[in-house]
C-alpha cells in the first residue's frame, strides 16, 4: 500500500511535465505564447524558457527523489535499521549556496534584457505617440508634421494603435483616471499607466498585421472591454494612414458636400 | 546640535513634490483632528447612521428592496408595479359630503377624471387651483393642478400644498415630470399600446410575441394579420433581434449586443438610468427624449444614422462614452438601428403619456401607426393622432437637416494647425508662414476673440472670460426640466423635499449644465472644425448652449460687424476657440513640461541631498 503513494506523488512531475509538452506542441494543444512580433520578444521569451527550464529541471529533480525517498523507504518493507543523524554542515552549505548562486545568476542574466526594455531608451525613434489610457478605452496622440507632440498640427486617434514596421516606436503612457497597464502580448511589452506619470514604453515591431492591445490591470467594472488593436503597417501605409487621418480631423465642409 | 537632530527627526516637506498623504500623516495634532482621528468620531458617526436609520420608517426607501429603486421610475413607466406596496399613495381619506357649490370647473375635473375633489383639504385646493384656471376647451388638466399646486403661485400655503399633492398622490401616479400626471388606467393603456406597437426592448418585433399571454394581442383584431411592424416603421429587424435581449452566440454571432456593451449606463429601455449611470459625469443620454447633442443637423432635428455611428465608433472624449471602433462595422450598425428604435419607442411612449396628461383620448393602434413616412422620410397627410409616424417622421427626414457649413477661409487649415512661437522647437521646424499670411491669420484670431467677448456670440457669458468654463453654470440641460422648473418655488426646504420624491422615483441626482473647458483640447462633439462650426451656429441641442445664426452679406446689404456675424466670422471663431489650448495661459511653464516629461527619471532635488548629507554627518542620529 506504501508504495501506491509512491507512485501517486511520481504522477505530479509526470503529468506537469505531459502538460507542458501538450501545450507547447503545435500539433497537440498549441496554447503556448502567442506569436512575437517584435525585435526585442524573443529576449523575453528566451529569459521565460531559461528560468522554465531551471526550475523545471529543480521540479523533476525534487518530485523524482520525493518519489524514489517515498518508494525506498515505505515503512511495510523497509527493515533496515532507523540511523539518527544531527544533520550535514556541508549539505547545509551547499543547498543554501546552489539556490542562491542561481538567484544570483538570474539576477545578473536578466538585466541587459531590463535596460533594453525599461531604461535604454531610443534615442531617434520612428515615432513618437502619446498613449492616454482611461475608464475605457486607448486614445492616442501622433504628432503632426512638425513632429512634435502638444501642437495644434497633432493627430488625434482612439483604439487603434497604428504603428510602423521595423522602426522603433515611442510610446509615452498616461492615464487619465486609475491605474491602467499597456499590454501588447505579441510584442511582450506590459506597462503600468499610472495616473499624474508619463511613463515611456519602446518597442520595435518586425511584422506586419494587426494584433490586440488590452488592458491587464483590473481598472474598473468595464475593465474587460478596455480592447485596442495594434496595427502595424509598412512605413508607406502608416504615412498614408496618418495623412488620412490628419485629412479627416480637418474637415471643413460635411460630407455630403465633400462628395459631391 | 540639538535643533539638527530633531530636524532629521521631524524632516519638514523636503519639497513640493512629496506626495499630500504624508502632509496628511504628519499634520500636527490639535484637538479637532484629535477628534476627527479618534474612536469617538467613529462612535458618533456610529450613532448618527443608527439614528438615521431607524428615524426614516417614513421614507419609501426604507420600505423599498433595493433592487427596485432605480427601475421604479422605468417600471411605471412600462405599466409594471414591481410591488404594489411601493406605490407612492397616501391613505384613502374617506370621502365626506360634497359641498353644494360644485363649480362647473370641478365639475369638469371631476367628469374626466373621476377625481373626488370634496374630501380632505387637498380636495378643496385642487377645486379652488381648478375654479381659478380660465376656462378652456380642454377642461382643467390633472398636470396642470399639480404644477399650480406645487410650483405656481405662492399663494398657497406650503401645508396646502402638501395636502393637495397628498391627495393628487392617492389619485394619480406619476408619468414624467411634475407636469404629466395620468392615471392609472391610462398607464396600464399606454403600456399595452407600447407592447403592441413596439414589442419590449428585449423582444422588438411585437408579431414575435405570445398572443395568448399577451394581453395586447386584442389590440389588433386577428392574431394571424398582425403585421410586422418593426418593418413598416423601417427599421431592420435583423438588425434589431442582434441587438436585443440577453447575451448569447448563436452560429458564431453574437446576439445582446446592447446589454452587452450599452444596458448598464444607457438603461435596457434606454432610459440613461443603468446600474452604472449615476457614477459617471456627465450622465448617459436618456434615448427616450429623442434629444441628441452630437450630429450633424440643425438645432433640434434627429441625427443621422451617420451621426450616431460617429459617437459609437469615436466615443464621445471626456465623457464615460468610449470608442467602440473595435467591434465589427455590423454590429455597431446594429446598435445604431437599436438606439433609433429606443428612442422611437420612448419618444412614443413619452407623447402617449403627453395625450393622456392633456386630457385627450388615447388615440387607437391602428391611428397611431397610419401615415407612415416612407424612405425618404415624405408623409403626407399625417396628422397629430399618428404619435409613431410623427415620430420617425423626424428621424427619417433627419438627412435633409445636415448643416453644410459655407466655404472656410482660404488659408484656414494652415491658421488652425499653424504652431505658435512658444511651442516651437529648433530641431524640428513647423512649416512657416508668409508674412501675408500671418497677417490674415493674426486678423483672423482678433476677430474671432472681438467675436467670443461680443454680444453677437456671447461665449465668454457661460466659457468665462478665461475661456475656462468658468461663467455662468446654473443653468439646467433638457433631460433636467423638472429641476429647472422647481426652481420656481422659493422655499428651499419644499425644493429639497420635492428633490427627494423625485430620487425616490428612480430620478438621478440633479446636475447644471456645465460650459465647457475650451482650453482642455477635448472635444465632445467631435474636434474637426466642421463639428466646432455646427456646434456654433446650431447650438447644441437639449442644453443651454444656443445657436449663433450667421447672416450672408449681399452686395446692397453689408453686415454689421457689431451686429451680426457672417459665416465667414463663424470660421474666425472657429479659428480662435481652436487656438485656445494652444495659447500661453494653457501653456505649463517649459520647466514644468520637461519635468513631467522626465517624469520618474527625476535627479534627486538639492533639498534632498542636503538630506542625505545630513544624515552622513550623523549617521546615528
Amino acid at each position: 500500500m506504501g508504495k501506491f503513494w509512491s507512485l501517486l506523488f511520481f504522477l505530479v512531475p509526470a503529468l506537469g511535465v505531459a502538460l507542458f509538452v501538450v501545450s507547447a506542441d503545435a500539433n497537440l494543444l498549441d496554447h503556448w505564447f502567442p506569436t512575437d512580433v517584435s525585435e526585442h520578444g524573443h529576449v523575453i521569451d528566451g529569459l521565460f524558457m531559461m528560468i522554465l527550464w531551471l526550475t523545471g529541471a529543480v521540479f523533476i529533480a525534487t518530485e523524482v527523489c520525493l518519489a524514489a525517498f517515498l518508494w525506498r523507504y515505505d515503512a511495510r518493507s523497509n527493515r533496515d535499521a532507523i540511523k539518527f543523524t544531527h544533520g550535514s554542515h556541508t549539505l547545509e552549505v551547499v543547498w543554501t549556496i546552489v539556490p542562491a548562486a542561481t538567484l544570483l545568476f538570474i539576477a545578473i542574466y536578466q538585466m541587459n534584457a531590463w535596460a533594453d526594455a525599461k531604461i535604454r531608451q531610443p534615442k531617434n525613434p520612428g515615432v513618437e505617440i502619446e498613449v492616454r489610457a482611461r475608464q475605457f478605452e486607448w486614445r492616442f496622440r501622433y504628432p503632426g508634421p512638425d513632429g512634435k507632440l502638444y501642437t495644434p498640427d497633432d493627430i488625434h486617434f482612439d483604439s487603434e494603435l497604428h504603428v510602423p514596421v521595423d522602426e522603433e516606436v515611442l510610446v509615452h503612457l498616461k492615464s487619465e483616471d486609475v491605474l491602467h497597464s499597456f499590454f501588447l502580448p505579441n510584442l511582450r511589452v506590459k506597462q503600468d499607466a499610472v495616473p499624474g506619470m508619463v511613463i515611456p514604453v519602446w518597442f520595435k515591431p518586425t511584422k506586419e498585421g494587426a494584433w490586440d492591445l488590452v488592458c491587464a490591470e483590473l481598472c474598473g467594472w468595464g475593465h474587460y472591454k478596455m480592447r485596442g488593436r495594434i496595427v502595424v503597417q509598412s512605413r508607406e501605409d502608416f504615412n498614408a494612414w496618418l495623412a488620412g487621418v490628419r485629412e479627416k480631423q480637418l474637415a471643413t465642409q460635411s460630407e455630403q458636400t465633400a462628395a459631391k | 546640535m540639538k535643533r539638527r537632530k530633531l530636524k532629521s527627526r521631524f524632516p519638514r516637506l523636503r519639497s513640493a513634490h512629496e506626495p499630500a498623504a504624508w502632509r496628511m500623516n504628519h499634520r500636527p495634532m490639535t484637538p479637532r483632528t484629535h477628534f476627527r482621528d479618534s474612536r469617538w468620531r467613529t462612535a458618533a458617526l456610529a450613532v448618527a447612521a443608527l439614528t438615521c436609520w431607524t428615524g426614516c420608517t417614513d421614507n419609501p426607501f426604507a420600505a423599498a428592496p433595493p433592487q427596485f429603486r432605480s427601475n421604479l421610475v422605468d417600471m411605471k413607466m412600462q405599466g409594471v408595479n414591481p410591488n404594489p406596496e411601493l406605490e407612492m399613495t397616501a391613505p384613502e381619506t374617506a370621502p365626506t359630503a360634497k359641498p353644494a357649490d360644485a363649480e362647473a370647473a370641478a365639475k369638469l375635473v371631476e367628469d374626466l377624471y373621476g377625481l373626488q375633489l370634496a374630501d380632505a383639504r387637498g380636495g378643496a385646493l385642487v377645486k379652488q387651483v381648478a375654479a381659478d384656471k380660465p376656462a378652456s376647451g380642454a377642461g382643467v388638466l390633472p398636470g396642470d393642478v399639480i404644477q399650480k399646486v406645487i410650483i405656481g403661485d405662492s399663494k398657497y400655503s406650503v401645508g396646502d400644498r402638501d395636502d393637495a399633492v397628498e391627495y393628487l398622490l392617492s389619485k394619480v401616479t406619476w408619468g414624467e415630470g411634475v407636469k404629466l400626471a395620468i392615471f392609472r388606467d391610462q398607464k396600464q393603456q399606454i403600456a399595452d399600446l407600447l407592447l403592441a406597437l413596439f414589442g419590449t426592448p428585449d423582444q422588438p418585433d411585437p408579431a414575435q410575441l405570445d398572443p395568448f399571454r399577451d394581453p395586447n394581442g386584442k389590440l389588433f383584431e386577428e392574431k394571424g394579420a398582425r403585421p410586422r411592424l418593426v418593418e413598416m416603421y423601417g427599421f431592420n429587424l435583423d438588425h434589431l433581434e442582434t441587438s436585443a435581449g440577453r447575451v448569447h452566440e448563436k452560429f458564431g454571432r453574437q446576439y445582446g449586443l446592447y446589454r452587452l456593451h450599452c444596458a448598464h449606463c444607457h438603461g435596457i429601455t434606454g432610459d440613461g438610468a443603468g446600474p452604472t449611470a449615476s457614477f459617471l459625469n456627465p450622465y448617459p443620454r436618456d434615448y427616450r427624449q429623442g434629444k441628441f447633442k452630437f450630429k450633424s443637423t440643425a438645432g433640434a432635428e434627429k441625427p443621422t444614422r451617420a451621426d450616431l455611428m460617429r459617437v459609437l465608433t469615436e466615443g464621445i472624449p471626456g465623457t464615460a462614452m468610449p470608442s467602440f471602433r473595435v467591434l465589427p462595422e455590423n454590429e455597431r450598425e446594429a446598435l445604431v438601428e437599436y438606439v433609433e428604435y429606443l428612442s422611437v419607442r420612448g419618444e412614443t411612449e413619452i407623447k402617449l403619456i403627453e395625450f393622456a396628461a392633456g386630457g385627450m383620448p388615447l388615440p387607437s393602434p391602428a391611428a397611431l401607426v397610419a401615415n407612415l413616412p416612407d424612405e425618404d422620410g415624405n408623409a403626407p397627410e399625417v396628422t397629430e393622432e399618428n404619435v409613431v409616424s410623427n415620430v420617425l417622421l423626424t428621424w427619417r427626414g433627419a438627412e435633409q437637416q445636415i448643416v453644410s457649413p459655407a466655404k472656410p477661409p482660404e488659408d484656414f487649415v494652415k491658421w488652425v494647425t499653424y504652431v505658435p512661437s512658444n511651442l516651437r522647437d529648433a530641431k524640428a521646424p513647423a512649416p512657416e508662414l508668409s508674412s501675408d499670411e500671418n497677417a490674415r491669420r493674426e486678423a483672423s484670431l482678433k476677430r474671432g476673440r472681438e467675436l467670443f467677448y461680443s454680444d453677437v456670440a456671447s461665449c465668454y457669458k457661460c466659457h468665462g472670460d478665461s475661456q475656462l468654463g468658468d461663467g455662468q453654470d446654473t443653468d439646467y440641460d433638457a433631460w433636467f426640466t423638472w429641476r429647472k422648473n422647481l426652481n420656481e418655488l422659493s422655499d428651499a426646504a419644499e425644493r429639497n423635499k420635492l428633490i427627494d420624491e423625485y430620487r425616490t422615483l428612480g430620478a438621478l441626482p440633479p446636475r447644471t449644465a456645465k460650459p465647457r473647458d475650451l482650453r482642455m483640447g477635448v472635444y465632445r462633439g467631435g474636434r474637426r472644425p466642421l463639428d466646432i462650426y455646427r456646434k456654433i451656429t446650431s447650438g447644441i441641442n437639449g442644453t443651454p448652449m444656443p445657436a449663433l445664426k450667421p447672416t450672408e452679406p449681399t452686395a446692397d446689404a453689408p453686415v454689421d460687424p457689431a451686429k451680426a456675424a457672417t459665416p465667414e466670422d463663424v470660421w474666425h471663431l472657429v479659428h480662435y476657440v481652436m487656438s485656445l489650448p494652444y495659447e500661453p495661459l494653457s501653456q505649463p511653464p517649459k520647466e514644468l513640461e520637461q519635468m513631467l516629461k522626465e517624469g520618474w527619471q527625476r535627479s534627486p532635488q538639492p533639498e534632498e541631498k542636503q538630506h542625505h548629507a545630513d544624515k552622513e554627518h550623523h549617521p546615528r542620529s
